[in-house]
This record gives C-alpha cells, sequence and structure tokens, in this order.
C-alpha cells in the first residue's frame, strides 16, 4: 500500500503545473499592461502616425486615371487597376478604407488610453500632443475616407462612411451622412487645436497650420466655399493670427521634392528606409525598373517651367531611347539621404490651398479671383509674371483649375478625386491618351460611371450587415 | 531447408505413430526462428497443464507420450504445433505471425498484440522505408498507408511534405499529425536531419481512440516512428549500406516556343517585342525582322532554358549499423552520411547521422532504456517558393527560366562558358553607337528580359545555407512496484538548432542593388540563429492482470508535461568587402554615413516564444478470451494558448474489438485465418493555431513613424479554446486463405468550434481575428489489400494496395455569411474545404477574340464580374482519392517491387502556365506553343483571346483550373540477394538493388509536377526521378 500510495504521488508531482501554463508573451506586450505612462503614449503615437500614409490614395488616384501608362518593364504589376477593373474585391482601393480605420482605431485607443493617465507637470505638454496629433490622424483620416467613398461631398444628406470616435471592437457601423462626417471631422480638429501645445511647429506633426489647412480642405469639399476661403486665406495671406505660407520658388520647388526645402510644406509623412519607398507605386525600387511610367498625356501637358524636370526624368528616360520609343520616366520622387525612390509624402502644401482658393472663387463665380490664384501658381513656378486668365463661366473655370491641378498635383493622390469632383462640371470624365490605352484597358471613363466611387470593400460588406455599398457594385 | 526437414519429419511421425506405444518419455528440442534459438518460448502439451519454457540457447526439456501434440508459443510468432513421434528429440522452428494477428503492433504509449488491437491503425515496415533515396522520412510514407495523403511543395533535398489523415479537418489550425519518435513528439516539419534507415516501423493512428492518448494534439492523427533495437540473446550484427545515384528532371507536360516560333509570333501577331521592332535590351532595331534574319537569329540561339536550368544531381549515402544484445541488454547504432544534390544549381542537403537505442532489464521488475539521435546537415537552397521568402514570381528563381526565358538569348559566352551576368539583347549591356557592347547596366541587368541570366547569376554567386544540428533523446524506465503494478517515466527531448547564412555576394547582379543602387558598397549577409527545444515529461502508473487465463485487464493513469521554447535571433550586415565574405571582418561599419543617411544600418532581431501543455488522462483495456475487448479512455488537457477557464479540454474514447475467427463456430472454417470486427468512437482536442499567445490581446512594438520604436495594437478573442474532433470508425481486418489479408474502415469525423481566421468588419481596425466559429466533417472509407498470388519456395507473388475516398464538407459557419474568404478558394457551407469559387472561364468569341464568361445563371457573358459571377466549383486542391498499389515478385535471391501512387479529384490553379498565355509578358516573357493558335481574325476558333486581351490571367476565373490528378510510379526497385558464405565467412548476405524514383507520372496538368500543398503553383520546384544503385552487407 505504501509502494501504491509512493506511485501515486509520483504521477501527481507533474499535477502541480498550472502555473507553467500561464506563458506570457516575451516580445509583446498585452493591452492591459501596455499603456501606463505618457512615455508609453508616446510610442503608441508613433504607431498611429505611422498607420496614416497617402501611399494607397497615391496609388489609385494615379494609376486609375491618366497620370500613367504600362511601362516597358511591366510583369503584370498593377495592370488589373490601370484597366479600370475596379470591384468590391479590389485590393488598392480596399486598402485605402483599412489603412484609414486601422489609424482611426489606433488613434481612438490612444485617445482612451490617455484617459486613464495623469500627466506629471512635466509632462503636460508632451501629453496634450499625443492628443492633438490623435484627433489631427482621426480627422484626416475620415476626410480621405470621405472623399474616396462619398459618391458626392457636396451632398450634405447624401452617405459618407462610418465615423468613429470610438474604440470600436465589434460594432457593425452604419454609413454616416455627409454633414455627420463633417461636423465629426471639425469637433475632431477642435480638439487637436485645443491639445495642440503652442509651441508645436514640426511639419512632421500636426500644426495650427495643419489643423487650418484640413479644415478648409473638409468645407472645401462639402461645399461651404466662403467658409473654406476663410481657412486657407488665413494661411495664403497671414491673417487671424497665422503668418502667411508662400508658394516655393523655383529652386525651393525642385528641392521641396528632393525633400531638402520646406518653404510650402504643411504637413508632411515622413517615410524612412525602414518602410516601403514611395517611388514603388511606379517603380521596382530594388532594381529601377518602371513598371508603370507617366503617361503620353501627363508628358505631352508638361507645362515649360520647373514642373517639368520634377515630373519628367529627362535623362533616365533617355536612356531607353526616351519619348521617341515612348518611355517616359516620372521624376517625382527622386529619392533622398541615398536611397533612390525613397520621398516624404507631401500631405499638404501650399499651392493645393491656393488652387482649393481658386476653385472656391470659381464656385462662388468670382472670376477674376479665381484666375489670380491660378495665375500665382503659374507665376511661382515660372519665376515670371504669366498671362492672367479669363473665365467666363464655372465650366471654362474648372477646366483651368483641373488643369493647373493636374501638372502641379501629379502623382499626389490628387487627380482621381479631382476629376470625380469637377466632372459634372466639365463634362468630362477620365480620357487618357491614345498613346496610353487600347486593349483591355480603357481609355475614357464616362462621367456617370459607377467607379468615380470607390466600392465598399468586399470584406466590410461580408461583415457588416448594415454598411451599404455604393451604386452599381 | 527448414521447410523441407519439416516435410520429413511429419512423414518421419506418419510412418513411426501407429507401432508406437502410449508410453511417458523426455522430449528435448531446440525451438527457434529464422534468426536463432529463440529464449522464452513457451512449450506446452496440448489438453494439459504441463508446460515448460526455453532457455537462453532456446533448449527445451518436457515429459510427453508419443502422438501428444506439443504447443509452442512465442510472441511475434505464429503458434507452432508438433506430434511427438518416436524420437526424443522434437526442434520446432517457428514462423513469424504475419497473418493470424499476434503482430504486435506500436500504439500510443506502448505495444499491442495485433489481435488485440480496438482502433485504425496501420503499419508501414523498414522495408518500405529503408534505403529509398528521399531525404525526408513523411515523404516516404507517401502511397503506403490508406487514408495518409502526402504532398510536397518542392523537390529541394530535405524538404518535408504536408500530410494529411483521413481530410482535413481543421481551417486555420494545424492540420498535420501528431509525429512520435521513439515516445518523443518532434516537429512534423522537419526531418532533413534523421536517417530513415533507423526505423523499424511506423504506426499511423487515424481514428479516436488510437489518437485518444494524444489527445492533446492528436486530433489530425498520429505517427509513431520507432527505431531499430537490438534483439536480447542474439550476437553482433554489423550492416554496411550505400547508395549512390542520380537525380533528374521531370517531364515537362508543356512546350514553350523556340526561336523562330516566338520571334515570327511578336512580329505576325504580337506586334512588338524583338521580332516586331528588332530592339531587344539595348539593341535597338529598325523595324520588323525579316524572315532570314529570324532565321540567322534561330541558328546563332535556340535556347531550351529547361536544359540550361535542370541538372543530373547525385545521391549517395554511407550507413553502418551495429546490433546486438545480451539477455539483460540490447542497443543498436548506427552511424551514416547522406548527400543529396538537387536538380539545379546550388541545391543540396548533406547530413551526417548518429543514432543509438540501449534497453537493459536488470531485474526482472525493472526495466530502463535510452534513445539518442544526434544529427548534423547543411542544406542549400535556390531561390524557392516553398522556402516562403519568395513568391516564385522572383526573376532569379530558375524555375521560371524554363517557362519565360526567351529561346534567342544564348546562354554561352562566345568561349563556351555559362554567360552569369547577360548581353546587349538582353539589357545587361549597353550598345555604343557603332553597334559593340556598350557599358553593364545594373538596373537592366535586374530587369525582365535578363531574367536568365539574372537567375544564373544568383544562383552562382548567392548564397542561402541553413545548417542543422538536430537531437531527438528519449530516457525511459519502469518499475514493479507491486506485483502487477507498474511505475514508470520517461524524458524526451527535441532539439532544433539552425544557423542560416544568407548571403549577397557584393559582384553578384542582386548585389549590385543591395542594400541599394546609390550605395558605395554593396551586398548583404544574414545570418539567423534558430533553436526550437521540446521537452516531454510523462509519468505513469500501470495496472495488469489475468484472471482466470481469460480476462485481461489493464488500467494506466499519466501525467504529461509538454514545454516548447523557440528561440530566434539574426542580423543582416549591408556592405559587405568580396575578399572577406562569410566572415564578420568583411562588414562595412554600420555607422557611416552616405548622403546624410546610413545606408549600411544592421537589421537586427530577436524573438522567444514558449508553450506549455499539461495532461492527465487514464486508459482502461479489458480483453476476454481474446475475443472480446475494450478500451476507454478520458483526459484533461490544458494549453498555455488560451486564457483561464478556456485554457482546459475534456476528451474522451471508447473502443471495442471482436476477433470472430476466435470463436467456435468458426473453429473449423479452415478458410478464415482472421476475421475481427472493430468499432470506435470519441474526440480529440487541437491547439495548434496561430503563434503561441493566439488567446491574448497583445501590444506589439516595431517601427514606428520617423524610425522610432513604437506600440501597435492586436485584437484577440479571449474566449478561444480547444477544437474538438469527434470521430466514429468502424473497421473489419480478415485474413483469408491464408493468402489474402486486408482491412476495411469507414469513419464519420466532425469537427467543431473550428480555429478560423474570421473576417471582422474594417471598421473596427482590424481585417480578423481567430475565433472558434462552424463545424465540418470528414466520411471516408480506406481499403487495404494483400494477396499472394503465388507461394512456392522459389516464386513469390503478391500484390498489395490501398485506396482512400474522404468526403470534406463544411457543415455550418456559426451564421456567418454563408462564404468566408476573397481567394480563390472560399469556405462555403455545404462544399468541400479548399473548394474553388470562380467565374467560370466559357473561351473565346469568335466574333471578335475577347475572352467569355459564364454569369451566376450560366448565361454567356463579355464582363468579367467576380462579385456577381463566382460560383463554387466543386473542385478541391485537396483529393478525394487517394492511395497506392505495387507488386512484389521474386524468384529465388531476385526481387521486384513496384509501389504505384495516385490523388484523384484534385485540382489546382496552373498559375505559371497562365503566363505562357498572357501576351501582355510576351515582350520579355517567352509564350506557350498554343498561344500560336490564338484567336487573330474574326471567325477563328481559338481557345486563347486576342493579342489585346492581355492581363487576364490573374483573374479569379477557372481558365487556368486544370485537373492535377495524376498516377505515378513512385518506386520500382530490383534486387537481388547473394549469401554471403559463398564469399567470405564473414559475410552473412549481400544485397545490390536497382531503384527508381518517380519515374513515370500520367497526368494532365500542364507543369513539370502535378503534386503540391498549394492552392496554385508559380514556378515551383518539381520533384524530381530518381535512379539509385544500393548495396547492403550484412555480417
Amino acid at each position: 500500500m505504501k509502494r501504491l500510495i509512493l506511485s501515486m504521488a509520483l504521477l501527481l508531482s507533474l499535477a502541480s503545473c498550472d502555473e507553467a501554463l500561464d506563458r506570457l508573451p516575451n516580445d509583446s506586450l498585452t493591452s492591459e499592461t501596455a499603456y501606463r505612462s505618457v512615455s508609453d503614449l508616446q510610442l503608441g503615437l508613433n504607431g498611429v502616425m505611422i498607420s496614416y500614409s497617402t501611399l494607397n490614395t497615391i496609388t489609385v488616384n494615379s494609376i486609375l486615371t491618366d497620370e500613367v501608362k504600362i511601362g516597358l518593364d511591366n510583369g503584370g504589376q498593377q495592370v488589373s487597376l490601370y484597366n479600370m477593373i475596379l470591384d468590391p474585391q479590389e485590393g488598392n482601393s480596399a486598402g485605402i478604407w483599412n489603412s484609414r480605420y486601422v489609424a482611426i482605431n489606433r488613434a481612438n485607443r490612444i485617445i482612451a488610453a490617455a484617459a486613464g493617465i495623469s500627466p506629471a507637470a512635466n509632462e503636460v505638454n508632451q501629453y496634450n500632443n499625443i492628443l492633438a496629433q490623435c484627433y489631427f490622424i482621426r480627422a484626416l483620416s475620415h476626410l480621405d475616407l470621405m472623399n474616396h467613398y462619398s459618391p458626392n461631398t457636396m451632398d450634405l444628406t447624401g452617405i459618407a462612411v462610418p465615423y468613429i470616435d470610438f474604440v470600436n471592437t465589434s460594432t457593425q457601423l452604419p454609413r454616416n451622412t455627409v454633414a455627420e462626417v463633417r461636423d465629426g471631422i471639425l469637433a475632431s480638429l477642435q480638439l487637436a487645436d485645443d491639445f495642440l501645445p503652442a509651441s508645436s511647429s514640426d511639419i512632421y506633426f500636426a500644426t495650427t497650420k495643419a489643423i487650418e489647412f484640413t479644415r478648409a480642405k473638409v468645407k472645401f469639399l462639402t461645399g461651404d466655399y466662403t467658409g473654406a476661403l476663410v481657412h486657407a486665406d488665413n494661411l495664403i495671406l497671414g491673417q487671424n493670427g497665422f503668418t502667411a505660407t508662400p508658394l516655393a520658388n523655383a529652386t525651393q520647388y525642385v528641392n521641396m521634392f528632393a525633400d531638402t526645402d520646406n518653404t510650402e510644406i504643411i504637413f508632411k509623412r515622413r517615410r524612412t528606409q525602414l518602410e516601403g519607398f514611395i517611388g514603388g507605386v511606379w517603380y521596382f525600387t530594388g532594381t529601377g525598373g518602371a513598371f508603370l511610367e507617366m503617361s503620353n498625356k501627363v508628358y505631352n501637358n508638361l507645362p515649360g517651367d520647373v514642373r517639368d524636370g520634377v515630373l519628367f526624368d529627362a535623362v533616365g528616360s533617355a536612356a531607353q531611347g526616351g519619348p521617341a520609343n515612348n518611355f517616359h520616366l516620372i521624376n517625382k520622387y527622386p529619392g533622398s539621404s541615398g536611397f533612390l525612390f525613397l520621398n516624404d509624402e507631401k500631405v499638404m502644401r501650399m499651392s493645393e490651398l491656393v488652387l482649393i482658393k481658386a476653385e472656391c472663387h470659381a464656385r462662388l463665380s468670382q472670376w477674376t479671383d479665381a484666375a489670380d490664384a491660378v495665375k500665382a501658381i503659374r507665376d511661382a513656378r515660372s519665376g515670371a509674371s504669366t498671362p492672367v486668365d479669363v473665365y467666363a463661366n464655372l465650366q471654362q473655370a474648372a477646366n483651368a483649375i483641373l488643369a493647373e491641378r493636374f501638372v502641379e498635383l501629379a502623382y499626389e493622390g490628387h487627380r482621381y478625386v479631382d476629376i470625380k469632383r469637377l466632372r459634372n462640371v466639365t463634362n468630362v470624365g477620365i480620357v487618357r491618351d491614345p498613346a496610353d490605352c487600347g486593349g483591355a484597358a480603357p481609355c475614357e471613363l464616362g462621367v456617370s460611371d459607377r467607379r468615380f466611387t470607390l466600392p465598399i470593400p468586399q470584406a466590410e460588406m461580408d461583415t457588416n450587415a448594415n454598411m451599404l455599398q455604393n451604386d452599381d457594385y | 531447408m527448414r521447410s523441407k526437414f519439416k516435410w520429413i519429419f511429419t512423414l518421419l511421425v506418419a510412418f513411426t505413430m501407429q507401432f508406437s506405444f502410449a508410453q511417458q518419455k523426455t522430449v528435448t528440442g531446440v525451438v527457434s526462428d529464422a534468426m536463432g534459438p529463440l529464449a522464452g518460448a513457451n512449450v506446452v502439451v496440448k489438453g494439459t497443464t504441463n508446460g515448460t519454457t526455453t532457455d537462453f540457447d532456446g533448449n527445451y526439456t518436457i515429459q510427453a507420450k508419443q502422438g501428444d501434440v506439443l504447443e509452442v508459443t512465442y510472441t511475434g510468432m505464429k503458434k507452432a504445433t508438433v506430434t511427438v513421434g518416436a524420437s526424443n528429440v522434437v526442434n520446432v522452428t517457428m514462423q513469424e505471425d504475419i497473418l493470424t494477428g499476434n503482430e504486435v503492433v506500436v500504439v500510443a504509449y506502448g505495444a499491442e498484440k495485433k489481435s488485440n488491437v480496438t482502433s485504425a491503425v496501420s503499419v508501414v515496415k523498414a522495408e518500405s522505408i529503408e534505403q529509398v533515396p528521399i531525404a525526408s522520412l513523411d515523404q516516404v510514407l507517401q502511397g503506403n498507408v490508406a487514408g495518409l495523403q502526402m504532398a510536397v511543395g518542392s523537390g529541394q533535398p530535405g524538404q518535408s511534405g504536408t500530410i494529411r489523415i483521413r481530410g482535413t479537418s481543421t481551417i486555420n489550425g494545424n492540420g498535420e499529425p501528431l509525429f512520435i519518435i521513439d515516445g518523443v513528439p518532434v516537429d512534423e516539419d522537419n526531418f532533413r536531419s534523421l536517417n530513415s534507415n533507423d526505423i523499424e516501423n511506423v504506426s499511423v493512428l487515424k481514428d479516436a481512440s488510437a489518437a485518444a492518448l494524444y489527445g492533446s494534439r492528436g486530433a489530425s492523427g498520429v505517427v509513431i516512428v520507432t527505431t531499430k533495437k537490438g534483439k536480447f540473446n542474439s550476437g553482433l550484427k554489423v550492416q554496411y549500406r550505400a547508395l549512390y545515384g542520380v537525380s533528374l528532371m521531370p517531364e515537362a507536360q508543356f512546350e514553350v516556343m523556340n526561336t523562330r516560333q516566338y520571334l515570327t509570333w511578336q512580329r505576325d501577331v504580337l506586334g512588338s517585342g524583338y521580332g516586331a521592332t528588332g530592339t531587344s535590351g539595348s539593341v535597338t532595331g529598325t523595324g520588323p525582322l525579316s524572315d532570314a534574319e529570324i532565321n540567322a537569329i534561330a541558328g546563332f540561339a535556340n535556347t531550351n532554358w529547361a536544359d540550361i536550368f535542370f541538372r543530373e544531381g547525385t545521391t549517395k549515402s554511407h550507413e553502418i549499423n551495429l546490433s546486438t544484445g545480451s539477455e539483460k541488454a540490447r542497443s543498436y547504432t548506427s552511424i551514416g552520411y547522406f548527400e543529396q544534390e538537387g536538380i539545379t544549381q546550388r541545391s543540396d542537403l548533406k547530413r551526417f547521422t548518429f543514432r543509438t537505442n540501449y534497453d537493459a532489464k536488470p531485474t526482472e521488475k525493472f526495466h530502463y532504456g535510452y534513445n539518442l539521435t544526434f544529427n548534423y546537415s547543411t542544406n542549400n537552397f535556390t531561390i524557392d517558393r516553398a522556402r516562403g521568402v519568395t513568391t516564385g514570381g522572383d526573376l532569379d528563381n530558375p524555375f521560371i527560366v524554363p517557362y519565360i526565358g526567351m529561346p534567342y538569348q544564348s546562354p554561352y559566352n562566345p568561349d563556351g562558358s555559362l554567360n552569369l551576368i547577360g548581353t546587349q539583347l538582353s539589357g545587361a549591356y549597353g550598345t555604343n553607337p557603332d553597334g559593340t557592347q556598350g557599358a553593364y547596366n545594373i538596373s537592366n541587368a535586374n530587369g525582365f528580359q535578363n531574367t536568365p541570366y539574372l537567375a544564373l547569376n544568383t544562383n552562382a554567386f548567392n548564397q542561402d545555407l541553413e545548417e542543422e544540428i538536430k537531437a531527438v533523446a528519449q530516457l525511459n524506465a519502469d518499475y514493479e512496484i507491486i506485483k502487477n503494478v507498474k511505475v514508470g517515466g520517461a524524458f524526451g527531448l527535441d532539439y532544433t538548432n539552425i544557423t542560416s547564412t544568407s548571403i549577397t555576394d557584393p559582384r553578384s547582379i542582386r548585389g549590385g542593388i543591395t542594400p541599394s543602387q546609390t550605395s558605395v558598397l554593396k551586398g548583404s549577409q544574414f545570418e539567423g540563429f534558430y533553436r526550437d527545444a521540446n521537452f516531454n515529461i510523462n509519468s505513469f502508473v500501470t495496472y495488469a492482470n489475468t484472471f482466470k487465463e481469460k480476462h485481461d485487464l489493464e488500467i494506466s493513469a499519466f501525467t504529461e508535461y509538454y514545454y516548447n521554447n523557440i528561440q530566434n535571433s539574426g542580423f543582416e550586415a549591408y556592405g559587405l568587402n568580396p575578399a572577406l565574405l562569410g566572415s564578420g571582418a568583411a562588414f562595412v561599419d554600420p555607422s557611416v554615413l552616405e548622403a546624410g543617411a546610413a545606408p549600411y544600418a544592421p537589421f537586427l532581431s530577436s524573438t522567444e516564444s514558449e508553450l506549455g501543455l499539461f495532461s492527465y488522462f487514464g486508459v482502461a483495456k479489458y480483453d476476454y478470451d481474446n475475443r472480446y475487448g475494450i478500451q476507454l479512455s478520458a483526459r484533461r488537457d490544458a494549453s498555455s494558448r488560451f486564457l483561464d477557464e478556456n485554457r482546459w479540454g475534456t476528451f474522451f474514447s471508447v473502443s471495442g474489438k471482436w476477433n470472430i475467427h476466435n470463436e467456435k463456430f468458426l473453429e473449423n472454417v479452415e478458410s478464415i485465418d482472421e476475421l475481427k470486427l472493430r468499432a470506435s468512437y470519441g474526440s480529440v482536442g487541437n491547439q495548434g493555431v496561430g503563434g503561441f499567445y493566439v488567446g491574448y490581446e497583445t501590444v506589439g512594438s516595431g517601427n514606428g513613424y520617423n524610425g522610432q520604436q513604437a506600440y501597435f495594437p492586436a485584437v484577440a478573442d479571449k474566449n478561444l479554446k480547444w477544437e474538438t474532433t469527434t470521430q466514429l470508425n468502424v473497421g473489419v481486418d480478415f485474413g483469408l486463405f491464408d493468402r489474402l489479408t486486408g482491412s476495411v474502415d469507414v469513419y464519420d469525423k466532425n469537427t467543431t468550434d473550428l480555429f478560423l481566421a474570421t473576417q471582422i468588419p474594417f471598421t473596427t481596425g482590424f481585417g480578423s481575428v481567430t475565433k472558434n466559429i462552424g463545424e465540418m466533417s470528414n466520411k471516408g472509407i480506406e481499403l487495404t489489400l494483400s494477396y499472394d498470388v503465388v507461394k512456392t519456395d522459389d516464386w513469390k507473388v503478391n500484390i498489395n494496395g490501398n485506396a482512400a475516398y474522404n468526403k470534406n464538407e463544411i457543415t455550418q459557419l456559426d451564421g456567418l455569411s454563408d462564404f468566408q474568404g476573397t481567394g480563390s478558394t472560399r469556405l462555403t457551407v455545404g462544399e468541400q474545404f479548399g473548394s474553388y469559387s470562380l467565374v467560370r472561364w466559357a473561351g473565346v468569341d469568335p466574333a471578335n477574340g475577347q475572352p467569355l464568361y459564364l454569369d451566376a445563371n450560366g448565361n454567356i457573358t463579355n464582363v468579367y464580374n467576380l462579385a456577381a459571377n463566382r460560383v463554387n466549383t466543386g473542385k478541391s486542391f485537396i483529393p478525394k482519392y487517394t492511395g497506392g498499389f505495387g507488386a512484389n515478385i521474386s524468384y529465388k535471391n531476385l526481387s521486384l517491387s513496384s509501389l504505384f501512387v495516385f490523388a484523384a479529384e484534385q485540382y489546382r490553379i496552373n498559375s505559371s502556365f497562365g503566363i505562357l498565355e498572357d501576351n501582355g509578358l510576351a515582350g520579355f516573357a517567352n509564350q506557350s506553343v498554343t498561344v500560336l493558335n490564338q484567336w487573330q481574325n474574326p471567325g477563328d476558333v481559338s481557345a486563347i483571346p486576342g493579342v489585346n486581351y492581355t492581363g487576364i490571367r490573374t483573374r479569379l476565373d477557372t481558365r487556368y483550373l486544370e485537373d492535377a490528378s495524376y498516377l505515378r510510379l513512385r518506386n520500382v526497385t530490383l534486387a537481388y540477394t547473394l549469401d554471403g558464405q559463398k564469399l567470405n565467412k564473414a559475410i552473412s548476405s549481400v544485397r545490390f538493388y536497382l531503384q527508381a524514383q518517380n519515374m513515370l507520372t500520367w497526368t494532365k496538368y500542364r507543369g513539370f509536377d502535378p503534386e503540391s500543398n498549394q492552392a496554385s503553383n508559380f514556378f515551383d520546384y518539381p520533384t524530381p526521378r530518381q535512379f539509385t544503385f544500393g548495396l547492403d552487407i550484412n555480417l
């Protein structure tokens, strides 16, 4: 019997292993323990900021439109998007939705975590800055979403996207109206403004100017042109407590795209070599081969000023026969810090704001003001006084503004939403140069095509019963 | 000899019988088997209790009368009966028992007589495993076990395959069986360092009852590998074995264009590329090539790139093993060297293996032993999709070149050596105005047109090496602490240490753009350190007794703790001095700045993860008179993957058997040697999902904004728990006419609480979270047969085979929308797992050459609309029918054996072939000859659209969903055994053999290899054909 007890004891000797089963992660924290101090929140903010990127909006706005053509080195890369195959499964457009909601979720999580932390006196500035940045990213992300997924941002009662200002873990949220999203964005911007320490001037983060820029843009997109003009002029003219930010001169302009000049930058999204290079939208960044090239349409519309060299890589193109051989390389992201194709994302720069100003004036039938704003851009880029346009109606003004945006903001993520916004004024959809299309690649996208609004991703439709798909998808 | 003796002896008995008297006398003799005398055999006079056992030398002495029948029994041998004749000496030779179920089968935590086994277990013996020139044990099992499907995704030497037993019973969980080697659970995905020749047998546990004792990890079946042991009371045996052979490329089931076809087609149909413009690489043409020019080019180069990239790889193997046994101890030791080259450059495996097994029973009550294998292997890799670091589409993947390499490019330099850089035509060099070769262009050298040279260059210069130390060790002991009660325990270790070195040579084409094209110094070196240590400790108490001779009872209780620790660290340094390649001395100081940045900043990593499993379980077995048997088991398991109360799972099983052949009513039915009915029902758990911390809502750290450290949240379902598979199995084992043996099993398996990476709305910030969702069922039937067609002393002909049918179905998804997933395959309620959901391809419109599809209603449309028109095809990449069959024919010492394997009703998307018909790539990629018949003019009837319809190969349609069913002559062996005595007294036998592996394959699949464990092919490393010569010398 003794032996039996002994053997049972031996058997049970291993039974007290429960603590051996508590294997907490070694390489990560858990949500219960991660945020305990302001410096933890700062690490969280670094995760919020990196999740906001315009790379996917640049991709869709560039490839779906008339900015590019299939490159000599294309092995199938992005051909489907170039062929305007846009459905709820399309990955690039789904990426815009997904990544913006990742940014929103992360921002909301840090905002929620911050509520449980009381900063010491010497941490208050940092703490407030973290909150301000989170609110700013939340606002900006919703703005991008609305711009791409709302059928019409000028229809205030029309559908936009879910506006989320809390940590949503499982709720199946419906789409809010344009007005609701606009109000949400403005509220987030106000919170960002309130928390932002007075000294903030780092263009790689939210500043009062970046907040003001965003206000101008959200009001502009939602049809409040008068309101938008106030915010735009605050930065253009330097009023209401703001200093004026000028447009870059020719040298500054070239340097801006090499990331060595920030004269007209309001907000830049920093990219380091630890991330994918921005030039990777069009190039194999390792080998330098271009699977997408500048379209003949852009090439044929080069404005004859400093922008020509910024847009078009004449030297690189010549190596393969250049334009004569239908070979056009994009030069907007020439690289920096010794890395080809590594550049920051110029999310907000003054020329866009000046062109927003032009369009606001045009929408308000203020033709001269609109023409002056367009002239301001051309003057800065050519370094000389250019003739002023004369517009007799909105269509003329819209055509001129759209053409200016085409060469000023090419490859910066604007083209698709610009055409979308103005197509009912210009009565023109996407029209590619005949040399850029044919076969499976459409030469046109009609004004009323469903594809001027991105489809809600299939994964969202499958999992969110309250989600409404855009028309005709 | 023996049978002759027996015959004479029987005759003798018959003659003497009638003249003898019933008189008690002393009978002596020796009991032996083929290997020699048997110690401990029981000798009983039939119908009495008068019995004895043989001594150490197999001798026995017993009192018997003439006419008495002696019954001799010994575990694993057929019962021998001999009638005592006039002689006082009765020698008995016993035959190994294969037919009547006294065979010993290795089962969970022990071995059992085959007749006592109550569950579905298949056994593969050493003969099917030994000396096969395949370095990964799991691959060798293909075709040998009914219901075990093995597919491998690469022909790299040492590559591990994917095994599915009775279909797939999990979605995102680990669906491979648990591998146990000598009691130690080991990594099921890495066998390259283990010597298959050491294996005595492999038991495959297929049903719930068999696997129940491995309940925490046995949901997808269990494969128990038992290595060789010495034999007690045997002398020293020494064996030397050698193999030498070659591996060859498989036959391509597709054809690409030759130079003339390609250039003419480019000129006349495509309207672009070299043929149409005269421009290729840096050579600028003046317009379409003339026929004469094309002829001249074709005369200069008409390259079949498959010939350049595939080589004859050699295999060499040497092994010496020793086994010995005394009365109280036995041991087996082997040492081996194996070397195998793959069928393309820089793909190889070399390994040293060492094993020693030792068993001792110093007293009647105490037994202990150990098994130890310690191995070292080096594995060189080429670019291989199965490595996971490439999609297959990399231009330096050697397996892309036979498809897309342009035939007009010559592989050779003018001096006849292989061109490792490229040409003007491929763009690697510029062209001077006078047409002579210009400067090297690093960007174009990395471009599409330079693909063949880039692949040759990477193979020649760069390195991807893994060096592995693998040890599996087990120490076990048991002690009969009181009569009929044993206590014991075992400690097991599976230790794997992999050191990886990947070097991108600064002088290579890839090196020229590493770390970047603009950096002054080039190249990179990655070194990784990976350590995977698994510890397994169990202890047990067993009570076993036999009551009234007929009631066998055994009750055991176990506890087990398993701990797995994985450490992984590495660095990648950039900027190397080519003179000191491979050494840290080659590294440039990483803080060097160029243009304000640090291009040589190294990449560093270090991670550690841990898993703990704890279990306690019990099993009770009862057997009545070797007729009825029942086994019950129950267990509780905990996994550190799950939180709190979800940590524990409870599983049980019950099984029974009825040996009908032992019933009285069959006693006189000579034709039935064995007839056994088995049934089992039970549940087994699966916790193998995601990372080790899948239940925790983690906040990870990584590179954040502006290169700063950052935190990243993750989501988890904190209610995640065990996935449970419940299985009912009914089987029959039979042996008839002393010739036909076999078994039939039917099963019904149902998995609940499936692990599923469930999609959640992205508005939550996350795309999916692993949850327990839904149910899946697998139903099937398995048949195994073996028939001795001829059984004479000289001739033996045996045919055998196995086949399995499995029907998988997803039975529900817990109210999720009725399909999940956006790729080519979808989970759909009512459909099988891995079922392709695609738009149906409807060919080409003869009027305009555009592609046509069927819409959801089956109407023809020219619009490809995935969301609206995808339908379930009912086709899956997992085969419904699998099996193997073959014949073993021997005449005297000559034998021929064969094994055919097949997989039917299996489909795969042939993305590799799709490239060959995508005219959008035809400017730099060769095309299939089928393109020559593509649509060109209205009215043309063709399967291939007109040249304008490019880029449509990636659409999720059925165009490239191909039937990947196959029949393959997996192995054929011709062997001759020579009586060694004729050569030298010291040699007992010599065996020579010739083997062919994968010699013939029948398939419709348009590629190199229909076999794969992937849902699509993209320039995968195909399985080679192998021819080997082998030699065994037994001393």
